[in-house]
């Protein structure tokens, strides 16, 4: 009888475990044992981080996406439709189409979605550069802002250590910020303003708490007249006075209002009823090892679904992708699992419009910030353009 | 400008709070008969979450598992917790306990005369009084446990 692996979602975290399952699975795939399908609702794989360069103007539309088909392995089975229930219970996915599929192995790698309404006023008067067309909007507001107030804030998950979307982005994006408005030469006309919410104090991934960024990131944003507040925890956004105000009862002006929003899991994944965060967020409750959803053996979760204690983005599902494949492979080939997670996520951030940042962390040690360098600056220039194609494939 | 953290004995705190906050974030669950299980929810929106796991021999805690869906806070005090087992007993919980509210309440912060010196570390919890019940759930639930222990041996020399 032939097992059916299927990996729901386009995104670079079910885009490298579908391929990744082929390489693991092969033996099983050629005797013809085992078929892999991938479905997406999506013709198109976006390159997610470059929507950050859209905000400042860089990466045209079909610089930044491919047809989904062409990076996926041949073994692969693409299918063009969208999931409205799981039903992990019956090992079956309800499709859009009417269709209906059965599976052995499932992975869950949907993402989650911005959903700025869910701050009162946000929606109407803040921008963010998570999605293509609101970074296009924030480009062509820092592009022709002459003098003012740029505030930028941070919204977390309600759900406790559940980080917000790519942890280091709102600082990427502060520090590019400041030199894209030099190069435009109107920095001195333009106070930037970054804050982090009180939450952030509790959970891991608040750079500023963690010790030995904590010492670095003040003095750079310090070096570069960027004003940095904690204890600013967007509650509402009042369009017609621009002003956000604070569940800790302030109010800031501002001129732009650059907000990570608040962001949920996908539609179908909070209707199936089986996530326990708080405030209809959706996260699926993860083994921390073994990244099966909890009560569901056969079921796998990854990337922005999850609820673990680590950075929603690309560079953690590239380490819990092969975690994925062996466990599958493990289950398959010897009734167990045989692989562990340690939470390792690794990136480099964008420092500036030029230098670059290696940083890495798991569930054990905190981020270990190295120089920011022109060669770093390199490496995720060639990440950007080329690298992360490879990595998508499975081949890096 | 000024943080709070910015002293060098505030830091050190912190990372020693981290240290203690790490070393529950893998889950580690206990199973078998005499195995104790419990849950505790916060009330606050973010419905934060302790399970233990605990093994009670003769009023003596010989291992613990826990499952922290919960903040930092309250991972850094299963941490602590987790940090003195085997051997911890009913007595010494309730004291340190008391000791953790009392820090909390911003009354002592003088570690020597603390049962548990490492509870300092919750100094960078007194100003988020919103948070000290995530806190004091790990500590909570233990003391739960204990009293069902209790109630399960005196159960046990009335049947026996």
């Amino acid at each position: 009888m032939i097992k059916n692996i299927i990996v729901v979602g386009g995104g670079i975290g079910g885009t490298m475990t579908a391929n990744n399952l082929v390489s693991k699975l092969y033996p099983e795939i050629i005797r013809g044992e085992v078929r892999v399908m991938l479905i997406s609702n999506s013709p198109w794989h976006y390159y997610k981080p470059a929507f950050m360069y859209v905000a400042f103007g860089a990466f045209y539309k079909d610089e930044l996406r491919r047809h989904q088909a062409s990076l996926l392995r041949p073994e692969i089975d693409f299918i063009l439709d969208q999931v409205d229930g799981f039903e992990f219970s019956n090992s079956r996915l309800r499709m859009r189409s009417g269709d209906s599929y059965d599976y052995d192995y499932l992975v869950v790698s949907t993402g989650c979605i911005p959903s700025p309404e869910r701050i009162e006023g946000l929606k109407e008067a803040g921008d963010h550069f998570y999605q293509h067309d609101p970074a296009r909007q924030l480009y062509e507001k820092i592009s022709t802002i002459e003098k003012g107030r740029i505030f930028i804030g941070v919204t977390f998950p309600t759900t406790p250590n559940v980080p917000h979307q790519c942890g280091i982005a709102p600082m990427e994006t502060t520090l590019m910020l400041d030199e894209f408005l030099r190069r435009r030469g109107v920095r001195d006309q333009v106070e930037i303003v970054y804050t982090y919410p009180t939450i952030a104090q509790l959970v891991r991934n608040c750079l500023f708490l963690q010790k030995q960024t904590g010492e670095v990131l003040p003095s750079v944003f310090d070096s570069k007249g960027i004003i940095h507040k904690r204890g600013f925890t967007l509650a509402s956004v009042d369009p017609e006075r621009k002003i956000a105000i604070s569940e800790e009862g302030d109010e800031e002006n501002f001129d732009i209002l650059i907000q990570t929003p608040p962001i949920r899991a996908v539609d179908a994944v909070l209707d199936s009823g089986i996530s326990q965060a708080p405030n209809n967020e959706g996260w699926l409750p993860t083994d921390r090892q073994t990244l099966q959803l909890e009560g569901f053996e056969n079921v796998f979760v990854m990337g922005d679904t999850v609820d673990l204690p680590i950075s929603k983005a690309g560079g953690s599902c590239h380490n819990q992708s092969p975690v994925i494949c062996n466990n599958i492979a493990g289950l398959m080939r010897w009734g167990k699992t045989v692989d562990e997670y340690d939470g390792k996520v690794q990136a480099i951030a964008q420092m500036g419009l030029e230098a670059g940042m290696p940083l890495w962390y798991d569930y054990d040690v905190d981020v270990i910030p190295t120089p920011a360098t022109k060669i770093g600056g390199l490496m995720r220039k060639g990440f950007n353009r080329g690298v992360y194609w490879s990595v998508a494939r499975g081949l890096v | 400008m000024h943080h709070p953290a910015d002293t060098k004995e505030q830091i050190d705190l912190l990372a020693l709070f981290r240290q203690y906050a790490a070393s529950v974030r893998r889950d580690r669950r206990l199973a078998g008969d005499n195995v104790l299980t419990l849950t505790l929810q916060s009330q606050l929106a973010s419905h934060d979450s302790v399970t233990l796991d605990a093994k009670i021999e003769a009023g003596v805690v010989s291992e613990l598992g826990y499952r922290v869906r919960a903040c930092s806070l309250a991972q850094a005090s299963t941490g602590i917790l987790a940090a003195r087992v085997p051997g911890l007993i009913e007595v010494d919980l309730l004291r340190a306990l008391k000791d953790l509210e009392t820090i909390l309440q911003n009354q002592q912060t003088d570690s020597n005369t603390l049962i548990w010196p490492e509870l300092q570390v919750f100094v960078n919890a007194i100003g988020m009084p919103d948070r000290h019940q995530v806190v004091l759930l790990p500590f909570q639930v233990l003391q739960q446990l204990f009293k069902l222990e209790e109630s399960k041996a005196n159960t046990g020399c009335l049947q026996g």
